[in-house]
């Protein structure tokens, strides 16, 4: 037995002439959120897919819970799985509650904590009572999540799950995952929406054309990454010119609108530099009026290790 | 378990949201209820119940449909769900693939159990409250046509998964499963008629597997050849016999049916997740299913379940063989029954008696001939037909007996006016009805797929539940309007049952016209009845002579004598002393069972003579005392002919009267011909024939009618003379086609009367050239005929409401004015699906 909640090892799945996951290794720890980024046809879904057990891997191995979920005997691990598919889908006809109730009599998870789901989800009782085809997007998002939550997995796949959710909705979503990680629970996240998920991942493993590109704590992929951080200072025009001759040539400075200027270093430069911004200095009339550091963005260290990818 | 019966309950709700089980159940109760209401309307149902009528056209419609609404409800169900994302996270959770699709499967066959449960025990519930009483044997032949109903239905939704789990696109999924409806439904059935108009030679054997391999044959076969009474109807008696398919072995197949496109649907889906994975399991499962196959075939077939069956199945009306009415009073003097000794039918002689060779000495010839006099002379060309039929019969009889084909016919006869008419029999085949059964191949669509799902839009599928509710009170009003009520007597006439249908318009005038019949019934009884002391008939047995007989006596003693004389003594109404002696020598407790001593056979033998009648208008007479007469093989034909005569000269044109013997006028308010079901002689409580009956008439007679001793070795049909001796013809058959000697009056009997239609009695003496026994026909000729009337059970009405509802499902204006080629349509039929695929927003 291994400590991991889910364990992937040399998988590649190819349907037919393509190669949906190409070598694929990474493990999920228990009380682990991780994200997994990448564009569309990344192979975040097959991963996905794969690891629930819908599809069997062409090669490598995949351990979930301890045992293989596509094996026959997979009930037992599935019951501790929550999974939120991309594009959510529900059977229209049926009212939000008989779909809650349809899957929690499927997942053996008992009924009795349906209604404490779907408090924790914010769907209304009034709500519970329609039928599903008359829910907005985020209702049926929120369904979809209280679906996941069933029986209080052990393993949480939440693929693309803040897709057409609003910013406040998107905040107590977010609440609810960290909830679900402090609890224990494993929770892997993909999405596009990469800067939503800063502060909610604990690591990020990038994925490109079914491989996995990068793999790590958002600190480790910047350090890995090594993109320049930002500063940002306004000041009055005039003492622009003598800034960058006090920044010297550790920084690229670019002119940004409203008086802003950005410099831009390497990581371990970054305290060095702020340092000799702001200590006075020989030319000291520099008027600082404000100064804000900007790591690099998802975004950005996705980019880069796109670029990389494509590169190589 | 649990997961099956709630995947199965989500199936069930869902489709009860969707009302597809509304607009399903609406359709059957209304095509159920439209179609038991044509059955009962007219009531003028001899043998044949409104519940055996009701049976066979709805199993006729339901062939067409319930697989129709079955793949419609299906074809959906796998691929749908991956469509609309719904399947991923069903497939998440801990439910097995099997699971999944069974599950699944139970609730839509639970949706068409319910709506055929509900839809078609509505119609019983109707046909219950109606006035006719109904035998616990139509409601079990009712109740096995739900239940197989149920089971076609399940067969076609495991077809339809399989054609979902198969294909990964809706269209299609959905050409698949109209490809698979015209396939079974239609062109299946063409096919094999073809291969058999074709003459392509294929036996029985191979026909019966044939017919095994597709669903909605054996549904057919169980439904219409399962029950006598419905068989009797659907004129499927004779196919019944052919079809050496036993009902355990039909259920089986159909099980079969459902368990097979199921089994190898779920391997399918099973190995869907693992496109080219090679560590997977080797799918077993389709093995497992022909294993399973066989075995139920094998279970199917054991002939101790059979038998008990065949017993079941008696018809809930039946006409029971002459037998006199122990009620009647018997006359120890004349024998305790009527000496049933040959019967002329209305306008047929039948001859039972056999003055062929000595081994030959079991006979029993029938024999259909112009009455000779008369105004009421039938044209040779209406008598032919029937003439056919019995030629048939004979062969039909023959070829499963081995035995010579005339004689199986027998007493018993069921007759039955059909209620909706059939098709006429080879039209279906017909160039006309090919382009309106490929209607839906043929249509070449753009504006999509008229199956998907998206198209067949609940409004379509309630539309279509109203107007075929529409449609059941329609033709019921037509029927109505039109004003062809059926009046029905049923009663005792000479001691056998007796019935005499019809058509009037006004109840009173036609229970006026029934009771003028009956009059001249009780009237005729009065003078040749052997039951009445005071008849005319027993005062002449009684004193030897009679004089300033009745007309009718007189008139009819003539013709029997003249027969007598015309067959060289076959057919003689002196046989009476002979009846008396077996009845008499019988009677007694202890009796020789080997029949009377040979001195007592002789004597009686040597009153039996019909030259020795004397017959003139003012006084009959016999010539050696002791001599006594009998009409009862005559008499009731008389009396038929009779009351028919009175009949037609009050005005009536559509009667069907049996009086002992059967003859109609007309056609059945339907505008089909009267049938007439024709008793095994084997086992009277099996129809083995179908007669068609149009201003004609019919006659048979069997020795089963009376038996003397309990072995039945010695019947009512006797031997009056000569070297034949011994003892009375035995029950039985006759036998005698082809014998040694050619002069099997059998075969002279059936070839005058096949040849020219109506052959006069004396030609039958006159011929004495060998005939060729009956040729046999080709089984599967046989096949075929049998096979065309069961399609030709479905009526132009039922194709009507077919077509309707494919137009109301595929979409009016749909239908291509001409017909496509089959290939070509579907090619189209497919493109406009992918078309309407891409237009087709996601759901939900």
């Amino acid at each position: 037995m291994t400590d991991f909640t889910a364990e992937v090892r040399g998988v590649t799945k190819r349907y037919g002439e393509t190669e949906a996951v190409r070598g694929v290794d990474m493990t999920l720890a228990p009380g682990e959120c991780v994200a997994m980024v990448g564009h569309n046809g990344a192979g975040k879904s097959s991963l996905i897919k794969l690891m629930l057990g819908l599809t069997t891997p062409t090669e490598g191995s995949i351990r979930v819970l301890g045992g293989d979920p596509a094996s026959a005997a997979c009930s037992p691990i599935r019951r501790r799985i929550g999974f939120l598919p991309e594009n959510v889908a529900f059977h229209p006809n049926m009212t939000g509650r008989e779909t809650l109730d349809f899957y929690a009599r499927l997942k053996g998870a008992p009924r009795r904590q349906n209604d404490a789901l779907f408090e924790k989800v914010g769907l209304e009782p009034a709500a519970i009572k329609r039928r599903v085809s008359t829910y907005s997007k985020g209702m049926r998002q929120r369904l979809a999540l209280a679906q996941a939550l069933l029986g209080g997995p052990n393993l949480l796949f939440l693929d693309e799950p803040t897709t057409g959710l609003d910013p406040a909705l998107r905040q107590s979503f977010y609440a609810i995952v960290a909830e679900l990680r402090d609890q224990g629970a494993t929770v892997l996240l993909c999405s596009h929406a990469l800067t939503e998920l800063e502060g909610q991942a604990d690591r990020v493993v990038v994925m490109s054309r079914g491989r996995k590109v990068a793999d790590g704590s958002l600190a480790t992929l910047r350090s890995l990454a090594q993109l320049p951080v930002r500063i940002r200072l306004t000041l009055p025009t005039g003492d622009i010119d003598a800034l960058a001759v006090r920044v010297g040539e550790g920084a690229a400075l670019t002119r940004l609108a409203g008086g802003v200027v950005e410099l831009a270093c390497a990581n371990d430069d970054k305290i060095d530099l702020v340092r000799r911004i702001a200590c006075d200095g020989p030319a000291a009339n520099i008027a600082v009026k404000d100064i804000e550091i900007v790591q690099p963005s998802l975004d950005e260290m996705y980019a880069h290790f796109l670029r990389r990818e494509a590169a190589e | 378990m649990n997961t099956l019966l709630i995947i199965a309950g989500k199936e069930l709700r869902e489709a009860t949201r969707n009302r597809w089980v509304v607009a399903t159940t609406l359709l059957m109760a209304a095509l159920a209820l439209t179609l038991s209401f044509l059955g009962s309307a007219p009531t003028g149902t001899v043998g044949v119940g409104p519940v055996e009528v009701t049976i066979v056209s709805l199993s006729s419609l339901t062939i067409f449909l319930l697989p129709l609404i079955a793949l419609l409800l299906s074809f959906d169900a796998v691929v749908g769900e991956i469509d609309r994302g719904t399947m991923t996270l069903l497939l998440s959770y801990p439910v097995a693939r099997w699971q999944l699709l069974l599950g699944k499967f139970l609730g839509h066959a639970a949706v068409i159990a319910l709506a055929t449960v509900v839809g078609y025990g509505a119609a019983g519930v109707a046909m219950a409250m109606g006035n006719t009483a109904i035998a616990t044997e139509s409601w079990r032949a009712f109740a096995a046509m739900i239940g197989s109903s149920v089971m076609l239905g399940a067969a076609f939704t495991a077809l339809g998964y399989l054609a979902s789990t198969i294909v990964r696109d809706r269209g299609t999924a959905a050409g698949i499963a109209v490809a698979v409806w015209l396939c079974f439904v239609l062109l299946y059935d063409m096919a094999l008629l073809g291969l058999l108009v074709g003459g392509s030679g294929i036996g029985v054997e191979a026909l019966n597997w044939l017919l095994l391999a597709n669903p909605a044959d054996a549904y057919r076969l169980f439904n219409l050849t399962g029950f006598k009474g419905v068989s009797t109807f659907a004129g499927t008696a004779g196919l019944a016999a052919h079809v050496q398919l036993s009902v355990p072995l039909l259920l089986a197949v159909m099980a079969g049916w459902i368990a097979a496109p199921l089994a190898l649907a779920a391997a399918l889906f099973r190995g869907s997740r693992s496109d080219a994975h090679h560590s997977h399991p080797p799918r077993r499962r389709p093995a497992a299913v022909a294993v399973r196959l066989q075995a139920g075939k094998g279970g199917g077939r054991p002939a101790a379940a059979r038998d008990p069956d065949r017993r079941r199945d008696r018809p809930l009306l039946r006409h029971e063989p002459r037998r006199p009415s122990r009620s009647q009073g018997p006359d120890p003097g004349e024998g305790a029954a009527a000496a049933d000794l040959a019967v002329v039918g209305a306008r047929h002689l039948r001859l039972h008696h056999a003055a062929g060779g000595a081994e030959g000495d079991q006979r029993h010839l029938r024999h259909r001939c112009r009455q000779g006099q008369g105004p009421h002379r039938p044209r040779p060309d209406r008598l032919g037909r029937g003439t056919q039929g019995l030629v048939r019969a004979g062969q039909q009889a023959s070829r499963r007996h081995g035995r010579c084909g005339a004689l199986s016919l027998r007493r018993g006869i069921r007759s039955t006016p059909p209620s909706p008419p059939p098709m006429a029999a080879l039209s279906s085949a017909s160039p006309r009805c090919m382009r309106t059964r490929s209607h839906p191949a043929g249509r070449p669509r753009r504006r999509g797929g008229p199956l998907m799902a998206a198209a067949f839009t609940r409004r379509r599928v309630l539309a279509i539940g109203a107007v075929a509710a529409g449609l059941s009170l329609l033709p019921h009003r037509l029927l109505r309007a039109e004003g062809v009520p059926v009046r029905v007597w049923r009663g005792v006439a000479l001691g056998a049952d007796a019935s005499l249908t019809i058509v009037h318009p006004d109840p009173a005038e036609a229970d006026r016209l029934i009771a003028l019949s009956l009059e001249e019934v009780s009237r005729l009884e009065r003078v040749f009845s052997l039951y009445r002391a005071d008849s005319a008939l027993r005062r002449l047995n009684r004193d030897g002579v009679l004089e300033a007989p009745p007309t009718d006596l007189v008139r009819l003693l003539a013709q029997a004598a003249a027969f007598g004389r015309s067959t060289g003594g076959a057919f003689d109404p002196t046989v009476q002393p002979l009846w008396q002696l077996y009845a008499g020598h019988f009677a007694r407790p202890g009796a020789d069972p080997a029949g009377p001593p040979a001195g007592a056979v002789r004597a009686a033998r040597a009153l039996v003579d019909v030259r020795a009648l004397r017959v003139e208008p003012d006084r009959i007479a016999f010539d050696r005392p002791g001599m006594a007469v009998t009409l009862n093989g005559i008499a009731q034909g008389y009396i038929t002919d009779r009351v028919t005569e009175r009949l037609k000269a009050e005005g009536m044109d559509r009667v069907l009267v049996d009086m002992g013997e059967l003859r109609a006028l007309g056609h059945h308010p339907s505008g089909r011909p009267w049938t007439v079901g024709l008793a095994d002689p084997a086992d009277p409580d099996r129809t083995i024939e179908t007669l068609e009956l149009a201003d004609g008439a019919l006659a048979t007679t069997g020795g089963y009618g009376t038996r003397f001793d309990t072995a039945g070795r010695f019947t009512h049909l006797f031997r009056p003379r000569e070297r034949c001796l011994r003892r009375p013809l035995a029950g039985g058959y006759g036998t005698g086609t082809g014998r040694r000697d050619g002069r099997c009056p059998v075969d002279r009997a059936f070839g005058g009367a096949g040849g020219s239609g109506a052959g006069h009695p004396r030609s039958l003496s006159r011929r004495h050239r060998p005939l060729h026994p009956p040729r046999r026909p080709h089984p599967a000729a046989a096949c075929l005929r049998d096979r065309i009337i069961v399609m030709g059970s479905f009526s132009l009405f039922h194709w009507a409401v077919v077509l309707l509802v494919v137009l109301l499902l595929f979409g009016a204006g749909k239908l291509p004015s001409v017909m496509g080629d089959f290939a070509k349509g579907i090619k189209s039929f497919k493109s406009g699906l992918k078309d309407d695929e891409e237009e087709r927003k996601p759901i939900a």
